[in-house]
């Protein structure tokens, strides 16, 4: 069954049920319920690879958004800039990211604030260093 | 009969591409990547291939609405597009339409129901692995291979690996002499979204590329939930470097094996080689 808009506010959908893993909130997994939600946001955000569109958007957020159909919550969303509402919400961040850089605002700076880190002390956690997890047998923590 | 001469595994970072683009290739930051790809320029010289067989993920470009599985190009050319940041200077990638229909046919008849596309627009997961190991004009054909790893349910491990042994019996079935290399592109650890986002993982990254030579299959037993808890949530288009190793023999030779994670990306890059073709 397709969840109610409710179901997907957190980590994972009411699809989390049938996965393999009990996966962290860290996670956000875009399936069904996430691309039925965000299915106005994506489109709106695919519709941006036309230059021309890029440019109407860029020029007037707000006219633009409401021509591509988006609901208030939707171009609060953006207007916000709140990345990580917008991917829980059902924004696919492979769409979303057009959006971003259409606004210039580069991909470690979404990062950044979707992880709630000041961009420079994310950019200082860089390279990162050994994990100690190299295998499927290091995963009992996550298992159910 | 068409023969396979071995299988390259790249990232496809769309950061690569920018750098590629604005002339890095020899600032300190990117040197040691970009000069990784020469032993594998050199190989791709020395076996002249015809046709790459490209193991990739679509990122919504081609694919929204309508979300397939597997799908193979089989038009005359694979279009270069505008992913939102403005073209790439780089010409269209020519297809093998009738290799690739030829595929098509062999797959659907040992039940892998494909999705054909005649116009299977070439975004980053296509064009930066092309672009770092190919000058224009494209010296091979291209028949692009997508496998859904965007939008969840997803095609198993399991279900990628055999898609890339019965790859390797269509082409070995195919009644032409073309010489043809396997790609497959993606990863490998990351994560673009969420609070985890920037999540890498160089020791399984590591782990992975010795499993992928030496011992594939284990991989195939991975599910998508582990791979996204290892590599991040989007590193699970590693599949499609499983995909391209299923389509190998037991018997490759490794050629050149690369890693860094200076950032957001383990790029990885592995060259296998068929030692059986040396002797034939
Ligand atoms: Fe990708």
């Amino acid at each position: 069954m397709i969840s109610s808009k409710s179901s997907i506010s957190s980590g994972q959908t009411d699809q989390g049920a049938s996965r393999s893993l009990r996966l962290p909130p860290s996670i956000i997994v875009y399936d069904g319920p996430r691309a039925l939600h965000g299915r106005r946001l994506n489109r709106f955000a695919l519709s941006i690879r036309d230059a021309e569109n890029r440019r109407k958007f860029v020029a007037d957020e707000e006219s633009y958004m409401r021509a591509q159909g988006l609901t208030e919550k939707e171009r609060a969303m953006v207007r916000r800039r709140d990345w990580l509402e917008i991917v829980i919400y059902g924004g696919n961040m492979y769409a979303i990211i057009k959006v971003a850089r259409a606004l210039g605002i580069s991909q470690a700076r979404v990062g950044a604030q979707m992880r709630g880190e000041d961009f420079d002390a994310f950019m200082a956690s860089r390279p990162v260093g050994p994990t100690g997890i190299a295998s499927r047998d290091d995963l009992g923590k996550w298992r159910k | 009969m068409a023969r396979i001469l071995g299988g390259i595994g790249a990232s496809h970072a769309p950061s690569l591409a920018f750098a590629q683009d604005a002339g890095k290739q020899n600032e300190p930051e990117w040197k040691e990547i970009f000069d990784a790809y020469h032993p594998a320029h050199a190989w791709l010289r020395e076996k002249a291939p015809d046709t790459v067989v490209l193991i990739y993920n679509d990122h919504m470009n081609t694919f929204c609405d309508i979300v397939p599985s597997i799908a193979i190009s089989v038009g005359e050319t694979n279009p270069v597009i505008d992913e939102g940041w403005g073209k790439r200077p780089f010409p269209d990638c020519p297809n093998d339409p009738e290799m690739a229909w030829h595929l098509v046919n062999h797959l659907v008849a040992h039940d892998f129901d494909i999705t054909t596309c005649m116009s299977q627009q070439v975004d980053h997961g296509m064009l930066t692995p092309i672009t770092m190991l190919f000058e224009p004009p494209w010296p091979v054909r291209i028949i692009g291979v997508s496998i859904n790893a965007v939008q969840h349910p997803l095609p198993s491990p399991r279900r990628c690996w055999n898609l890339g042994r019965e790859i390797r019996r269509a082409i070995e079935s195919y009644d032409n002499d073309a010489k043809v290399v396997v790609l497959g592109t993606g990863g490998l650890s990351h994560q673009t979204t969420g609070s985890g986002f920037g999540h890498v993982n160089p020791d399984w990254d590591q782990n992975f590329m010795t499993l992928l030579e030496t011992e594939p299959e284990t991989l195939a037993d991975y599910t998508q939930d582990e791979i996204m808890i290892l590599g991040g949530a989007e590193s699970v288009e590693v599949v499609n470097w499983i995909c391209m190793r299923g389509a190998l023999s037991d018997q490759v030779r490794r050629v050149h094996r690369f890693y860094a994670a200076p950032m957001l990306t383990g790029y990885g890059l592995l060259v296998l080689d068929e030692k059986l073709n040396e002797e034939s």
